[in-house]
C-alpha cells in the first residue's frame, strides 16, 4: 500500500479509537472510569519507559522514582495553593531537572550496573520522602485538595486527563521512532561504542531520552496524586511499579510504537481478572504470568504474532535442490 | 562508648556478610541478579526453625538440613527454569526470577502466614573488655569467615571450582573442553542457595522470621555486594562489614531513621565512582 | 500492516472488554446485607489483614447463626464482600470504589491502619455510605468532620494519659523517660502523645528518636539509650521490630525498671517469639483484653466466651485487632436492628447517637466519629500471660518493676 494511504488509515484509526475512548468515558460508571484511568496510566508509563528501555536498550528500573517525584512535586505544589494545571506543569519541570541531574550521573553505567543504580535511586527517594517530614509529610503522607464537584465529574475529568497524556505519549513515541533521534537511540542500543564512532552524540542522546521519559512519567504521577487525593512514600515510590512496567512493555514488544500499548492493555486486563477471582493467590499467578511471558513470548506479542511471521509459517517449503 | 559502637558495627556487619555471600557468588559466576536470594534466606530460616521446634533437633543440625534442602531447591530451579535465560540480557533474567519470587513468596505467606516465628534459643552475650557482645552474632562472624573461606577453597582448590571459574571466563571454551556447562551453572546456583540457607539459619537466631523479610534481605544484599564488589570472593565480606560500620555510624550521626538511606546513597556513590566496589576487580580471578 | 489497523481495533475492543468484565460481576443487593470489606491479605500488612478477616468472620457467623439481623419482621443475614488490596493504598482506594459502584454494598469496613483508612474515608463520604474503622486510632484522621466514618478504637491520647498517670503514681522514683518510635502514622503519633504528656508531668525526656521500617539493627541506638540511663523506655512499632529491640536490649545487658512497648507487644506472638525475655515488659492492651469483664447481650456474652469461640474456630488466641473487628461488625448489626426497616440514614443516626455494650467494652461514637469511651487497659507480660494492671475495675495484678537482661 502506498505510504500516504497507510498514514491516512493510521491517522483515521487513531481518531476512531480516541473517539471510542472518550465516548466510553461519558457512558461508564465510576468504577469503570477508574479502571479505565488505571489502564491509561499503564499505557503512559509503558510508552515513556519504552523510550529509555525499548529504543535505547537501557534497563531502567527507575520508573517509580520519577512517578513518585511527579506525585510529590504536584502534590506539594497544590498544598501550597497552586492550581492543579500549574502544579502538573511544575511536576513536569521537576521531572525534567531531575532527569538531567540523574542522567548525568547514572547514564555512564551500563547493563547490570545501570539497572541496580536505578533501583537504588527509587529506594533513596522513598526514604527521603519518608523522613523529610517538613516537606512531604513523612510517613503520614500528603493530603491533596480534592477537586470540587461530584465523584462522577472528578472521575471523568481524570479519565480524560490521563488518556490525553496517553495520546501525547503515543504521538511523542511516533515522533521519536521516526526521527533521527530515534535512529540514534536504536544505534546506541545495538552498539554504543560504534554509535559514538559514527558520530552519534551518545551522551546528549541518552540524557535527552531520559528527560523525555522522565517528564511523561512525572506528569502521570502528578495526575495520579491529584486523582487519589492522598499519597504516601511507600505508595508513590513503589518498586513493584518499576518492575511491572518493563514487563508490560516486554509483553507487547519493546522498541516498537504499539508494543507498549498492547502490553499494557493485556497485562492490566489479566491483572484485574486474576485479582478479582483469586484473592489468595493473585501474586503467585501474576508471577506465573511473568514467567510464561518470558518463556513463550520473549520478543513480545507484536513481534511474535506479526504478519510477516505468519507468512513465513504458512509459506510452502522451498523446492528441493536449493539447500 | 566508641569501642562499643565499632563492635556493634562489626557484629551486624558479619551478619550482613553472611547474608550476601550467596548473592555475590551467583552474580559473579552466572552474571544474573538473583532476586530469589531473599526468599532463599527466609526459606532456609524457616526450615531451621521448623526442624528445631517440631523435631527438636539442635539449631546447628537444623541449619545444615536447611542448607541441604535449599541446595536441592536451588539446583532444580536453575536447571529447570533459569538455565534458559542465563545468557539473556539482565532485564530478562531479572524479571523472570522476579516472577518466580512472587510465586514462592505468595506460597510462603499462605503456608507459613505472616506471623513472626523465632528460634527460642538464647546464647546470651559475653562481656569482653567492657563491651557487650552477643554470642549469636559472634557466631555469625565466624560463619561469615567460614563461608568466605569455604568459597575460596572451593574455587581455587577443587575440580568443581575450577570448572566454575572456567565457565565464568568463557562459557563456550569451557563447553569445548568438555565441561557440562548447564550442570556447572545449576551446581553454582545450588551452592548460592545453600549459602543463603546458612545465612538464614544464623539469622533465625537473631530475627523473628516472616516471609516479608525476604525483600529487606534482598535489598541489603544488593547494597552489600555493590559496596564490596560484585563477583569477587571477599566482596560480600568487605561489603558486609563496610555496610555494618556505615549504618552504625549513620545512626549516631544522622539518627536511626536515616541509617538505611545512608546505605543506599553510598551504594549509588560507589556504583558511579567505583563500580567494581571497594574491594577491587570484577570477576572471579 | 493491515494487522496494525486490526490490532488498534482489537485493543479498543479489549478496553471495552475490560469494562464489560468490570461490569459483569455486579450483583444487585438481594436478601443479605452486603458489607464491603477491603482486606490486606498479602504484602506488608498481611498479618494484620488476616486478623481483621478472622474478627469480621467471627461476628458474621455469630449473627447469622442467630438467623441474621432482625429488621422489623424479617431477618437478613450478613455477607462480607471481600477483596485483597495487597497492602497498597492505591489499591485500597480502587477496591472501595469497586465495592461502592459495582458491588453496590450497603456498608463498608475500612482497610487496616490509619493511613489507608484516611484515604478511603474520602470515598465513603462522597458516596454517603457509613464506614466502620476497626483499626485506626489516630485522631488526625477523624478531624475531617466526616459523618460517615466511625472508629472503634478510641483516641491515642487516652492511652498516653492513662499510661503516664499510672506509671507516675506507681513508680514515683522514675524520673527519666526514653522514647523510641517507628516512623509510621500510628506508632509515631502515639509516641508523640506519650512524650508530650510525660514532659508535662515532670519527666525528663532523655532520648527521643525515630526509626524506619525494615531496620535490622538497634545496637547503637540502644547503646546510646543505655548511656542516657532512663528509668522508663517507651518504644513503639510493630511486632517484628519490637521483638528485635527487646532481644538486643538483652544482649547489651540493659536492665531497666519499666519497659513499655506499643503496639506489637500486645499480641501473644510477641511473648511466643521472645520466651523468657518478654517477662515484665508492659504494654497497653490497647483497648480490649480477654481478662476484662465486659458483658454483651447480643453475641458472645462475655469476653472470655469470645476467646473460647475464637480459639475453637482458629486454633489460636485473638488479639485486640480481631476483637475490634468483631466489635465493629457487631455495632453495625446492632445499629441496623435498632434503625428498623432498612434505611441507611436511620442506621447512620443510630450509629452516631447510640451507646453499645459489647464484649469489647462500651462503644459510643463522638461528634467526630471516633469512639469516645476510652477504656485503655494497661498490661504486663508475666510467665507468658498478660496481667491487667489498670483500670482498677478489671485489674488482675500489680506492676512488677524490673525488666532484666537475662
Amino acid at each position: 500500500m502506498p505510504r500516504r494511504t497507510t498514514e491516512l488509515l493510521r491517522g483515521g484509526a487513531l481518531i476512531v479509537v480516541a473517539t471510542a475512548v472518550v465516548l466510553f468515558g461519558f457512558g461508564a460508571n465510576n468504577y469503570q472510569l477508574q479502571a479505565g484511568t488505571t489502564l491509561a496510566m499503564a499505557v503512559v508509563l509503558c510508552l515513556a519507559w519504552n523510550i529509555v528501555g525499548g529504543y535505547m536498550g537501557y534497563p531502567s528500573f527507575g520508573t517509580a522514582a520519577f512517578f513518585g517525584l511527579g506525585a510529590y512535586a504536584g502534590g506539594i505544589a497544590q498544598t501550597y495553593g497552586l492550581p492543579m494545571g500549574l502544579a502538573w506543569a511544575a511536576a513536569a519541570l521537576v521531572g525534567a531537572v531531575f532527569a538531567i541531574v540523574l542522567g548525568a550521573i547514572l547514564l555512564r553505567l551500563r547493563g547490570h550496573y545501570f539497572a541496580i543504580g536505578t533501583i537504588a535511586v527509587v529506594e533513596v527517594m522513598r526514604e527521603i520522602a519518608n523522613n523529610w517530614d517538613a516537606l512531604t509529610g513523612g510517613a503520614i503522607g500528603l493530603s491533596l485538595p480534592i477537586l470540587a464537584g461530584s465523584p462522577r465529574f472528578a472521575g471523568i475529568f481524570f479519565y480524560l486527563a490521563m488518556w490525553a497524556l496517553a495520546l501525547l505519549a503515543l504521538l511523542l513515541t511516533v515522533a521519536v521512532a521516526r526521527s533521527k533521534f530515534g535512529f540514534g537511540l536504536r544505534c546506541i542500543r545495538q552498539n554504543e561504542d560504534a554509535a559514538s564512532m559514527v558520530g552519534v552524540d551518545v551522551f546528549k542522546f541518552k540524557v535527552a531520552a531520559f528527560v523525555t521519559s522522565g517528564i511523561v512519567i512525572a506528569l502521570a504521577g502528578a495526575i495520579y496524586a491529584s486523582m487519589v487525593g492522598f499519597i504516601e512514600p511507600k505508595d508513590a515510590f513503589n518498586i513493584l511499579l518499576s518492575i511491572e512496567v518493563p514487563v508490560m512493555v516486554m509483553l507487547g514488544a519493546a522498541g516498537t510504537v504499539l508494543g507498549p500499548v498492547i502490553g499494557a492493555i493485556v497485562y492490566v486486563v489479566l491483572r484485574e481478572l486474576v485479582w478479582v477471582n483469586f484473592i489468595n493467590f493473585h501474586s503467585a499467578i501474576l508471577g506465573v504470568i511473568i514467567v510464561a511471558v518470558i518463556y513463550f513470548i520473549p520478543k513480545g506479542l507484536l513481534r511474535e504474532f506479526s504478519l510477516t511471521r505468519w507468512r513465513k509459517w504458512t509459506a510452502p517449503p522451498a523446492p528441493a535442490g536449493q539447500g | 562508648m566508641i569501642a562499643q559502637y565499632v563492635a556493634n558495627g562489626l557484629l551486624i556487619g558479619s551478619l550482613y556478610a553472611c547474608l550476601a555471600v550467596g548473592f555475590s557468588l551467583i552474580y559473579g559466576v552466572l552474571n544474573i541478579i538473583n532476586v530469589l536470594h531473599g526468599t532463599f534466606v527466609v526459606l532456609g530460616a524457616y526450615v531451621t526453625i521448623y526442624c528445631a521446634q517440631l523435631l527438636g533437633i539442635s539449631p546447628l543440625i537444623s541449619a545444615l538440613v536447611g542448607c541441604a534442602v535449599m541446595f536441592v531447591f536451588g539446583y532444580l530451579v536453575q536447571r529447570l527454569l533459569i538455565n534458559e535465560v542465563v545468557a539473556a540480557p539482565v532485564f530478562i533474567s531479572f524479571t523472570l526470577i522476579f516472577g518466580l519470587d512472587l510465586l514462592v513468596n505468595n506460597a510462603m505467606i499462605q503456608g507459613f502466614t505472616a506471623t513472626p516465628r523465632s528460634l527460642l534459643v538464647d546464647y546470651g552475650s559475653i562481656s569482653l573488655f567492657g563491651l557487650s557482645l552477643s554470642v549469636a552474632r559472634l557466631g555469625a562472624m565466624a560463619l561469615a569467615l567460614v563461608l568466605t573461606g569455604a568459597l575460596y577453597w572451593l574455587l581455587r582448590h577443587s575440580q568443581m571450582g575450577r570448572a566454575i571459574i572456567a565457565v565464568r571466563m568463557d562459557r563456550h571454551a569451557a563447553a569445548l573442553l568438555g565441561i557440562r556447562v548447564p550442570r556447572v551453572y545449576a551446581i553454582t546456583f545450588g551452592i548460592g542457595a545453600l549459602m543463603a540457607a546458612a545465612a538464614g539459619g544464623a539469622l533465625a537466631l537473631v530475627y523473628p522470621i516472616t516471609p516479608l523479610l525476604s525483600g529487606v534481605f534482598l535489598g541489603k544484599s544488593f547494597v552489600i555486594c555493590v559496596l564490596g564488589g560484585l563477583g569477587i570472593v571477599p566482596g560480600a565480606l568487605v561489603g558486609g562489614l563496610a555496610l555494618g560500620m556505615l549504618e552504625s555510624f549513620g545512626t549516631i550521626v544522622f539518627g536511626s531513621q536515616w541509617s538505611t538511606t545512608v546505605g543506599f546513597v553510598l551504594m549509588l556513590l560507589v556504583l558511579v565512582l567505583r563500580p567494581t566496589g571497594l574491594a577491587g576487580r570484577k570477576g572471579y580471578e | 500492516m493491515l494487522l496494525r489497523q486490526l490490532l488498534k481495533y482489537a485493543s479498543c475492543t479489549l478496553a471495552l472488554g475490560l469494562a464489560g468484565l468490570a461490569g459483569s460481576p455486579a450483583v444487585f443487593a438481594a436478601d443479605p446485607i452486603r458489607l464491603g470489606t477491603p482486606l490486606s491479605l498479602t504484602g506488608t500488612l498481611a498479618d494484620e489483614g488476616m486478623k481483621e478477616q478472622s474478627g469480621l468472620e467471627m461476628c458474621v457467623e455469630a449473627v447469622n447463626a442467630k438467623g441474621g439481623v432482625k429488621i422489623g419482621n424479617e431477618q437478613r443475614k450478613l455477607e462480607l464482600i471481600k477483596y485483597d488490596y495487597q497492602s497498597e493504598t492505591s489499591r485500597a482506594v480502587q477496591i472501595v470504589q469497586r465495592l461502592l459502584t459495582v458491588d453496590k454494598v450497603d456498608f463498608l469496613f475500612a482497610p487496616y491502619g490509619s493511613g489507608d483508612t484516611k484515604a478511603t474515608a474520602v470515598l465513603a463520604e462522597r458516596y454517603n455510605v457509613p464506614m466502620i474503622a476497626t483499626s485506626a486510632a489516630t485522631e488526625a484522621i477523624y478531624h475531617q468532620k466526616q459523618k460517615n466514618l466511625f472508629g472503634i478504637p478510641f483516641p491515642n491520647r487516652a492511652i498516653a494519659e492513662a499510661e503516664v498517670k499510672f506509671y507516675k503514681t506507681n513508680v514515683p522514683q522514675a524520673k527519666k523517660i526514653a522514647v523510641f518510635a517507628l516512623n509510621s502514622l500510628f506508632p509515631k503519633a502515639i509516641a508523640a502523645e506519650v512524650r508530650q504528656m510525660a514532659a508535662s508531668e515532670g519527666y525528663e525526656v532523655v532520648y527521643d528518636r525515630l526509626y524506619s521500617p525494615g531496620t535490622l539493627d538497634f545496637a547503637n541506638v540502644l547503646t546510646q539509650i543505655k548511656a542516657a540511663n532512663p528509668d522508663w523506655l517507651y518504644a513503639t512499632g510493630y511486632i517484628q521490630e519490637l521483638i528485635l529491640l527487646r532481644r538486643q536490649m538483652a544482649s547489651l545487658g540493659m536492665n531497666l525498671p519499666v519497659v513499655t512497648m506499643t503496639a506489637g507487644a500486645a499480641y501473644p506472638d510477641f511473648g511466643q517469639n521472645l520466651g523468657p525475655l518478654a517477662e515484665n515488659v508492659t504494654s497497653n492492651a490497647w483497648w480490649w483484653h480477654p481478662s476484662a469483664t465486659y458483658k454483651d447481650a447480643y453475641i458472645f456474652d462475655t469476653a472470655l466466651n469470645y476467646v473460647e469461640a475464637f480459639k475453637k474456630k482458629y486454633n489460636k488466641e485473638p488479639t485486640y485487632l480481631e476483637a475490634a473487628a468483631t466489635a465493629g461488625c457487631e455495632v453495625l448489626a446492632l445499629s441496623i436492628e435498632q434503625a428498623g426497616p432498612a434505611n441507611i440514614d436511620a442506621v447512620r443516626n443510630v450509629l452516631a447517637s447510640g451507646r453499645f455494650e459489647t464484649f469489647y467494652g462500651p462503644i459510643k461514637f463522638g461528634a467526630n466519629g471516633q469512639n469516645e469511651v476510652a477504656s485503655p487497659l494497661l498490661l504486663q507480660i508475666r510467665n507468658g500471660k498478660y496481667v491487667t494492671l489498670d483500670p482498677k475495675e478489671v485489674k488482675t495484678g500489680d506492676l512488677i518493676v524490673s525488666v532484666k537482661a537475662q
